[in-house]
């Protein structure tokens, strides 16, 4: 299955903020790409922060997705509380993973800003569960290390129609 | 010095104060409020002397929450600590009348550089 070239693009950019995020605020020494997907995986992540980018002539949905335990490490990294990450409640989580994918979402927004100057970035919003795509969504992904935590970042769109 | 962080996330306005701590203004007292209605009312309750606010927050976000100050003719220093980065995102804000517009992700010494020159 071929990713196009401009969901790809997007792809990248997310990946180069998540980078960002995590060289300067998070104390990684990076985000290591391990793999590139055409689809969300199976099995499905079980926890992420989605944000809606929306542009006059595109949506996209960005999201870091992971499992409950790696959005508490990646919640501990932003809090500046490693170690002590078995003391976040959920909704602190929640509040983490909303800023983590905001921040990235502004990186993306600029990276991107020659390709649609009037996209608009949407509030994030945390889901402990997986998210199913429609048939009609364009997925591409990237499965990443960050630190010892494995996820995953995620663009999804609707197919254009001709 | 007052200095009043807006922002709907409790972990950003968090991170926000400890940044602020380490660039060296930990002398000043923080107040908090989680979106830009919240703040318009810690402007008057509470005077601050510098607003530092998030640019998208649910029920006033930050560009509404500092045309409504400034509809109002108060000229509190206000800066933006934004994901939003984009040059028309900055130019909105500074013409506005924003002093600054700080880029998500930060460190103390952007804060210097920022926010330095308008604390006393």
């Amino acid at each position: 299955m071929e990713i196009d070239p401009s969901l790809k693009a997007w792809l990248d950019a997310l990946t180069a903020a998540t980078d960002e995020l995590a060289t300067t605020t998070l104390g990684f020494e990076g985000c290591q790409i391990d793999e590139l997907l055409p689809q969300v995986p199976y099995p499905p992540p079980t926890a992420g922060a989605y944000l809606a980018m929306v542009g006059n002539d595109q949506t996209l949905q960005l999201a870091i997705v992971s499992d409950m335990q790696g959005c508490r490490l990646l919640s501990g990294a932003l809090l500046g509380m490693v170690g002590d990450e078995d003391g976040l409640a959920e909704s602190d989580i929640a509040d983490a993973m909303g800023e983590i994918i905001n921040i990235v979402a502004g990186g993306v927004k600029t990276r991107m800003a020659g390709s649609d100057k009037g996209f608009k970035l949407g509030l994030p919003m945390f889901i402990d569960g997986h998210v199913e795509p429609v048939k009609e969504t364009e997925q591409a992904a990237h499965r990443v290390t960050l630190g010892s935590i494995r996820a995953y970042l995620l663009t999804l769109r609707q197919k254009r129609m001709v | 010095m007052k200095i009043l962080i807006v922002d709907d996330s409790k972990a950003m306005r968090m991170i926000v104060m400890r940044t602020l701590r380490q660039a060296g203004f930990g002398d000043h007292e923080f107040i908090e409020a989680g979106n830009g209605s919240e703040g318009l009312q810690k402007v008057k309750s509470e005077n601050p002397g510098l607003v530092l606010s998030d640019w998208n927050m649910p029920v006033m976000s930050g560009i509404e929450f500092l045309r409504a100050l400034r509809a109002e003719g108060n000229q509190t220093k206000f800066g933006f600590v934004t994901s939003e980065g984009t040059q028309e995102t900055r130019d909105l804000a500074l013409g506005e009348g924003a002093l600054f517009l700080v880029t998500k992700p930060f460190t103390p010494e952007s804060f210097q550089e920022a926010i330095g020159a308008h604390v006393s």
